[in-house]
C-alpha cells in the first residue's frame, strides 16, 4: 500500500488523478446519451476529425488542443445539419465529411515535421504529462458541458426518446439536439488527453453500453456508467504507471474488460432474467 | 372567453385550415385543403394510404409549414404557439418505440408533464399526482413500475395516450391508432376516446384508413386524396359519391352508427 501512496506525493499523478476523475466523469454521463440516441459513430467520427484539428494547430503554431475543439464543435454542428436533410444516407454522409478531414489532418500533418512528439500524445494519449494548464482546459469545458446536460437533463432524455413528439409539445428539441452534438464533441476533445484519439470514441460508448448491461432503468444505467468510467480511468491510470505500458490502452483494456464481465453476469442474456 | 364570444357571437374554431397547399419534395402532397375543426368534436380523417393524411396532420401540428394557404390551431399559426402547444396531445402512428429504450411508464408519461415544469426545474410533488391520476384513469396504475418494452402494443398505446392528457390538453391528434393493434384493443380504444371526449371537453383528429371503425365514433369524418374530397356528418360522407371517387376503387362498407346501421356500395369507374 505505502507503494500507492507515495504516488500522491508526485504533482504529475496528482495532476493525473485529477484529469481522470473529471474527464471519467464527463464521459460516462455523455456516454449515457451517446446509447440513448445511437450516436456511437458519430462520436467516432468526431474524434476522427479531431486530427484533421490538432494538424491545422500544430501546423499554424497554435494551441492544438484549441484548433481541435473548434474544428470538433465543427464537425459536430455540420453532422447536425446533414442529419436534418436527410437527403443521402446520414451515416455515409458523416463518414464522408469526418474522413475528409481526417485525411486533410493527415496531409497537414506532413508538413509539420518538427512536431512529431506531440502528435504522439494526441494520437495516443498522455495523462500522465497533464500540466495545470491541461487541467484547467479540462475543468472548464467539464463545468461547461455537465452545467448544460444537468440544466437540461429531463428534456434532452425526451428528446432522445422522442424527438418529434417532444418537439410539439413545445420543447426546443431542435437547439437541443445541436447542443448535445456540441456537448459530445467537447467530451471528445476531453477524452483525447487521456486516451488519445484513436481510442478517445470508446470511453463515449463503453461506460454507458455496460450499464446497459447491468440496469433496466436510465438512473441505473448511469450509475454504473460513472461506476465503470471511474474504474476504467483510475484503475488503469495507475497499472499503467506500476508496469510502466501505456496509459490510454490499458484504461481502454480495462473498459473492455469491464464490460466483459458485466455482459456475463448480465441478467438480459437470453435464458436468464 | 374572447369579446366576441362573450358578446354570443362567433366562436373561434380550434383548428382551421384555409386553402392549404403542401409539397414536399417536389411533390405536392396536399392541394386546397380547407376544413375547421370546433372545440370539443372529434374529426376523423380517412383516405386511402399515401393520400397526405399524416402530412394534414403535421400540418396542424406545426411539423410542415404549408406552401400555401393559412392553418390556425388555437387562432395562431401552429409554429407560434408558445406555452399553448401544451394543449395538444400528439400520438404519433405505428408508435413502437425501441424495446430496449430504459424508461418506465411513469418515467414516460411523466415526459408529458416537461413543458409545463419548465427547463431547469426538477418535477414537483403535483406533476408526480397528476401523473399518477393519468395513469389511474388509463388503467396503467400497476404498470407504472415496469419497463416500457415489457408493455403489450394496447398497453403502450394507453402509455402514450396517457403521456398526451396529463396536462390541460384540448386537441388529442392520433395518427393510425388502430395500426398494430387488435380488433378488441381498437374497439376499447375508441370507447376510451369517446369517454374523454365527454369527460375532459376534448376535441379530437383521428386519422385511420379503417373507414367503419371510425366513422361509428368520430362526429364528423374528412376524406382527403392529396384534396379534401367530402367533409361532414359520418353518414353523409359515407353515403356520398366522392368517397368511392376518392378511395379511386369499389367497395362495400357496413358500419354501425349511434343513428342506425349505413350499408352501401361505392362503385367507381376509372376515369369518373
Amino acid at each position: 500500500m505505502g507503494d500507492w501512496t507515495d504516488l500522491l506525493a508526485y504533482d504529475f499523478m496528482r495532476r493525473a488523478l485529477l484529469a481522470g476523475f473529471a474527464v471519467s466523469l464527463l464521459c460516462s454521463v455523455v456516454s449515457v446519451f451517446v446509447l440513448l440516441k445511437r450516436m456511437a459513430f458519430i462520436g467516432s467520427g468526431i474524434a476522427h476529425a479531431a486530427l484533421g484539428g490538432v494538424a491545422v494547430g500544430l501546423f499554424a503554431g497554435l494551441d492544438p488542443a484549441a484548433t481541435a475543439l473548434g474544428v470538433c464543435v465543427a464537425t459536430a454542428l455540420g453532422i447536425g445539419w446533414i442529419s436534418e436533410r436527410g437527403r443521402i444516407h446520414e451515416d455515409a454522409a458523416i463518414g464522408i465529411l469526418t474522413a475528409g478531414i481526417m485525411a486533410l489532418g493527415v496531409v497537414l500533418i506532413g508538413f509539420a515535421r518538427a512536431y512529431q512528439g506531440d502528435l504522439f500524445s494526441y494520437l495516443f494519449g498522455n495523462i500522465l504529462a497533464v500540466g495545470r494548464a491541461d487541467l484547467i482546459e479540462l475543468a472548464v469545458i467539464a463545468v461547461v458541458v455537465l452545467g448544460f446536460l444537468a440544466l437540461y437533463f429531463k428534456e434532452l432524455l425526451f428528446v432522445a426518446f422522442d424527438e418529434e413528439v417532444a418537439r410539439v409539445t413545445g420543447i426546443p428539441a431542435r437547439a437541443l439536439s445541436y447542443g448535445l452534438l456540441v456537448a459530445v464533441a467537447c467530451t471528445v476533445v476531453a477524452a483525447i488527453q487521456v486516451v488519445g484519439l484513436i481510442l478517445a470514441s470508446a470511453l463515449l460508448v463503453v461506460p454507458a453500453a455496460t450499464g446497459y448491461q447491468l440496469a433496466r432503468n436510465w438512473r441505473g444505467i448511469l450509475l454504473v456508467s460513472l461506476a465503470t468510467g471511474w474504474l476504467a480511468v483510475l484503475g488503469g491510470l495507475l497499472l499503467s504507471y506500476r508496469w510502466d505500458v501505456a496509459s490510454g490502452g490499458t484504461i481502454v483494456l480495462l473498459l473492455v474488460a469491464l464490460f466483459f464481465a458485466a455482459f456475463l453476469v448480465s441478467p438480459r442474456r437470453p435464458g436468464r432474467g | 372567453m374572447s369579446a366576441a364570444q362573450a358578446a354570443g357571437g362567433p366562436v373561434e374554431p380550434l383548428v382551421a385550415l384555409d386553402g392549404v397547399d403542401l409539397v414536399l419534395d417536389g411533390r405536392e402532397v396536399l392541394s386546397g385543403i380547407t376544413f375547421s375543426l370546433a372545440s370539443g368534436h372529434f374529426l376523423g380523417l380517412i383516405g386511402p394510404n399515401g393520400a397526405g393524411k399524416t402530412s394534414c396532420l403535421k400540418v396542424i401540428l406545426g411539423l410542415y409549414r404549408p406552401t400555401r394557404g393559412r392553418v390556425r390551431v388555437f387562432g395562431v399559426p401552429p409554429w407560434k404557439l408558445g406555452r399553448k402547444a401544451h394543449h395538444i396531445g400528439y400520438i404519433p402512428q405505428r408508435y413502437l418505440p425501441e424495446r430496449w429504450a430504459p424508461f418506465s411508464v411513469f418515467d414516460v408519461v411523466m415526459m408529458g408533464r416537461l413543458c409545463c415544469i419548465g427547463l431547469g426545474r426538477l418535477p414537483a410533488r403535483r406533476d408526480r399526482d397528476l401523473v399518477k391520476e393519468t395513469l389511474v384513469r388509463m388503467g396503467l396504475e400497476a404498470e407504472a413500475g415496469r419497463p416500457i418494452g415489457a408493455l403489450s402494443g394496447g398497453q403502450l398505446q394507453r402509455v402514450m395516450i396517457a403521456r398526451a392528457l396529463c396536462r390541460k390538453t384540448r386537441l388529442l391528434i392520433l395518427d393510425e391508432p388502430a395500426e398494430g393493434v387488435d380488433l378488441p384493443h381498437q374497439d376499447r380504444l375508441y370507447h376510451l376516446l369517446k369517454d374523454l371526449q365527454a369527460e375532459r371537453g376534448l376535441a379530437l383528429i383521428t386519422v385511420s384508413h379503417d373507414v367503419s371503425m371510425l366513422s361509428a365514433y368520430a362526429d364528423e369524418l374528412a376524406c382527403i386524396n392529396r384534396t379534401l374530397h367530402v367533409h361532414g356528418h359520418p353518414r353523409e360522407v359515407m353515403e356520398s359519391h366522392d368517397l368511392g371517387r376518392a378511395y379511386a376503387c369499389e367497395f362495400d362498407f357496413f358500419s354501425h352508427h349511434p343513428q342506425g346501421p349505413v350499408r352501401g356500395h361505392h362503385h367507381h369507374a376509372p376515369g369518373a
